[in-house]
């Protein structure tokens, strides 16, 4: 017999004892369901998390305006050769960057409004800061490049400053004297709590930062260059280029002091990376165990369909089908229930994704892999634990087989 | 009832096939459950821990600073409010806190040799890299005796040594001079990179507290006291703690404003809690899908093995055991493959969770909770799938069903 008319026949078959083979179809059906529904959902969950983990900052990078080395007395006096312009050529120039903030910071700035003062300190910051910082505002307007470029009076005030100056009220479009100027209000940043030393980052004033170079601080320099990269790997790479961009920009030739500093985020970079492993090795084992499990079902519920028709077989090889016949006609049999079982539980999975999202709000993320996992599974699996039992019922002697 | 439990057993060993099969089914049912859960909550404990590690379980208390004097906003001048008795009194006063460090700190030039740069000098106790998770690269840190013997000794931060040494120098056993005093550097500091807050946490020195205060910085007070809770759910109890603690031990009332601010790490705290909460979710998700698959499996194995027995019923009828007969028999041997399933299911969860946690490296938590209620379920089913049968084979005509 041509294995066309084996499958055909095999078919037809199916169609003869429906329950046996809707329980048959049962075994791949559920595997394949249960592969796709856990793929998707762990990889929704660890994209999740790493996307959380990613907001701490693992593609970016600090450049530091250098220190000018006081040998005598309390240092912290900086250069003054960090510009603006320099954040301009970083993001023209070095491959790899998302986003460029610079900054300019002066610490312990009076600050007051209504009878309430208090000192903070101030920033001037570019429309990218919330992007290079990945610091979002809980109400109202960020610093806009319109701001920037017109050096508006307006300021943006972290949780704790709006506390001490305004109380519970609303600080938005509230006025606010900075140093000698007057500020409106336009936003209120969401809170960050302390940092790792134990300032409060909350504590903090923030102005378009031409406002605050030409305005207030009258400075042609910038203290610090926050810079986002489009990935973790850029890093090292990013490093060097900026390294030598800023080098020849400032005519500085090695070994000549560096009149800046590129600090790379290493711990927060080892921790979300180590994360990541965890991650990818949890989807791999809960894909394993999955895969594991559904062809633990499948094969049940083949050996325990093979047993049941001992009587057919015998009958078949009465008649004349030869041991190889049976064999051919279990194995078709097999892997067409098993492609058709994966077919069913490709769908079932995917509609249990779905439904998962949508009534729970679950994170999850369906990729091409546990189809393609699935379908050579669910045939690899019909055909070897098809083979067994074809095996044992082509070797059946017929008399027996017949007997039942 | 010992008659049926015997016959129940006598019947399962008849066909040792089928009944292993079943009693597989609910054992790998159970199994899958138990390892899934368990790879999810392991995964979950091991990212924990990496976030934990960048702080997340620690409190931040700092004199509090004092914003008006005389109605006009006051400079940044350090409050004198904290002291290092409070540290002591902080550390055996706090229940949920497991230690805690003083910390005093200045922005010094740092010289050796010709080289010289500032450096925050950050003079503590011993116990601070127990409460920061500090590693070192090379050498110790310092001691309690130190401390206490004023010595000058100094831990320096990767930064600090890329500045002053020359390339591939050994750092530890040399002299440095911080802001005019000779310390001896006795180790390196593990790299840690740029903060969360953007500071480069490699430019500083560690110092002993005493040396600190008595030879460099000539105050008595402190800048900042660094707790460690027992855990990131003990976070914000320890910080109301911390207050309560300070207010009894600097005389504040109830009502009086404190002169301390007492401060925690909010963005990584609601990172932690973010991925325990996407986790518990995934655990939720992966869970459910094994049991489903567990349970379908289970049903499916135990319908096939009961159709068999048609024949077998109908002899039992005929020759003389009557419909609840048959009925509690098939219940008695579904309970008896629930029971066998459930032992052969923690079998396998440990057996796998061992091979999970050992071979192929997961984090793994075992799952005792998941074992219970996998296993039940899946007794359960069996249970069920032998309702449906015995019901029905005890409705059958004693010649139909012999007949069959």
């Amino acid at each position: 017999m041509n294995p066309l008319r084996m499958a055909r026949e095999g078919v037809r078959f199916l169609g003869h004892s429906k329950r046996r083979t809707a329980l048959m179809l049962l075994g791949p059906l559920v595997g394949v369901a249960a592969l796709v529904a856990v793929v998707a959902s762990a990889r929704g969950s660890s994209e999740a998390v790493q996307r959380r983990l990613r907001n701490f900052g693992d593609r970016t990078l600090m450049v530091f305006a250098g220190d000018v080395g006081t040998v005598h007395g309390p240092g912290g006096e900086h250069a003054t050769t960090l510009k603006v312009e320099d954040g301009e050529a970083i993001r023209a120039e070095v491959p790899g960057v998302a986003a460029v903030s610079p900054t300019v910071r002066e610490r312990d700035v009076p600050v007051a409004a209504d009878g309430q003062a208090t000192t903070a300190p101030v920033f001037g910051v570019t429309a990218d800061f919330g992007a290079a910082w990945n610091w979002p505002m809980a109400s109202g307007e960020a610093i806009n490049e319109e701001d920037v470029h017109a050096m508006r009076p307006v300021c943006v005030v972290g949780r704790t400053t709006a506390r001490k100056l305004f109380g519970d009220e609303d600080p938005i479009g509230r006025k606010l004297r900075v140093g000698a100027r007057k500020f409106t209000v336009q936003g209120v940043l969401s809170s960050k709590g302390s940092s790792p030393r134990g300032g409060d980052m909350d504590d903090r004033v923030m102005v378009p930062i031409t406002t605050a170079m030409r305005r207030m601080f009258n400075r042609d320099h910038i203290g610090m260059i926050r810079v986002l990269l489009t990935g973790p790997e850029q890093i090292g790479p990013a490093k060097e280029a900026i390294t030598a961009l800023l080098r020849a920009r400032h005519h500085i030739v090695p070994p000549e002091v560096d009149d800046f500093e590129v600090v790379t985020p290493d711990m927060v970079a080892g921790m979300v990376r180590s994360a990541q492993g965890t991650l990818g090795l949890l989807l791999l084992v809960l894909a394993g165990i999955s895969l594991l499990a559904g062809g633990v079902v499948v094969m049940n519920v083949m050996v325990v369909s093979v047993r049941e028709r001992r009587k057919e077989i015998g009958l078949r090889r009465a008649v004349g089908a030869s041991r190889g016949d049976i064999r051919t006609q279990f194995l078709c049999e097999a892997a067409a229930v098993t492609l058709l079982g994966g077919v069913f539980g490709a769908a079932l999975g995917t509609g249990a994704s779905f439904l998962l999202r949508y009534l729970w709000k679950m994170p999850m993320l369906l990729t091409w892999e546990p189809y393609a996992l699935a379908a050579a599974s669910s045939l690899v699996v019909g055909l070897l634990f098809g083979a067994w039992p074809a095996r044992t019922a082509a070797r059946l002697p017929p008399v027996d087989a017949l007997r039942g | 009832m010992f008659r049926l439990l015997s016959t129940a057993f006598r019947s399962l060993a008849f066909s040792p096939m089928r009944s292993a099969l079943s009693i597989g089914a609910i054992g790998a049912g159970a199994a899958v459950v138990v390892v899934m859960v368990g790879v999810g909550r392991g995964a979950e404990r091991d990212v924990a821990e990496k976030i934990e590690r960048m702080g997340t379980n620690l409190v931040l208390v700092s004199p509090a600073r004092t914003s008006r004097v005389a109605g006009r906003a006051r400079q940044g001048v350090a409050a004198s409010t904290l002291v290092p008795r409070d540290e002591r009194a902080l550390r055996e006063g706090c229940r949920h806190a497991i230690d805690a460090a003083p910390v005093q700190a200045r922005t010094l030039s740092a010289r050796f040799g010709r080289q010289a740069r500032s450096t925050s000098v950050v003079g503590t106790s011993a116990r601070m890299p127990a409460v920061r998770d500090l590693a070192l690269d090379g050498g110790r840190f310092f001691t309690d005796a130190e401390d206490r013997g004023t010595l000058r000794v100094a831990v320096v931060g990767r930064t600090v040594v890329r500045n002053l040494y020359p390339e591939g120098a050994e750092p530890v056993g040399t002299m440095l001079r911080l802001g005019g005093v000779s310390f001896q550097v006795i180790g390196v500091l593990a790299p840690r990179g740029a903060s969360l807050s953007g500071e480069d946490e490699d430019n500083q020195v560690y110092v002993p507290l005493r040396t600190a205060l008595t030879r460099l910085f000539h105050v008595d007070y402190l800048a900042q006291i660094v707790l460690r809770a027992r855990s990131e759910a003990d976070v914000e109890a320890l910080a109301a703690e911390a207050e309560a603690v300070l207010r009894v031990a600097h005389r504040i009332g109830p009502e009086a404003k404190p002169d301390v601010e007492v401060r925690t790490q909010d963005e990584l705290v609601a990172a932690r809690r973010e991925v325990a909460e996407r986790f518990r979710i995934l655990v939720t998700a992966v869970g459910s899908i094994a049991l489903l698959v567990g349970g379908l499996g289970v049903l499916s194995v135990m319908l096939l093995g009961i159709r068999e027995r048609t024949r077998e019923i109908g002899l039992r009828r005929a020759i003389g055991a009557t419909r609840r007969d048959v009925a509690l028999q098939f219940l008695f041997e579904s309970s008896l493959l629930g029971v066998f399933g459930a032992a052969v299911g923690l079998v396998l969860a440990v057996g796998a969770s061992t091979l999970a946690a050992d071979v192929v490296r997961t984090p793994f938590v075992f799952a005792a909770d998941a074992l219970l209620g996998a296993t039940g379920i899946c007794v359960a089913l069996g249970l069920l799938s032998g309702v449906a049968p015995a019901v029905r084979a005890a409705g059958l005509e004693p010649v139909d069903a012999l007949r069959k």
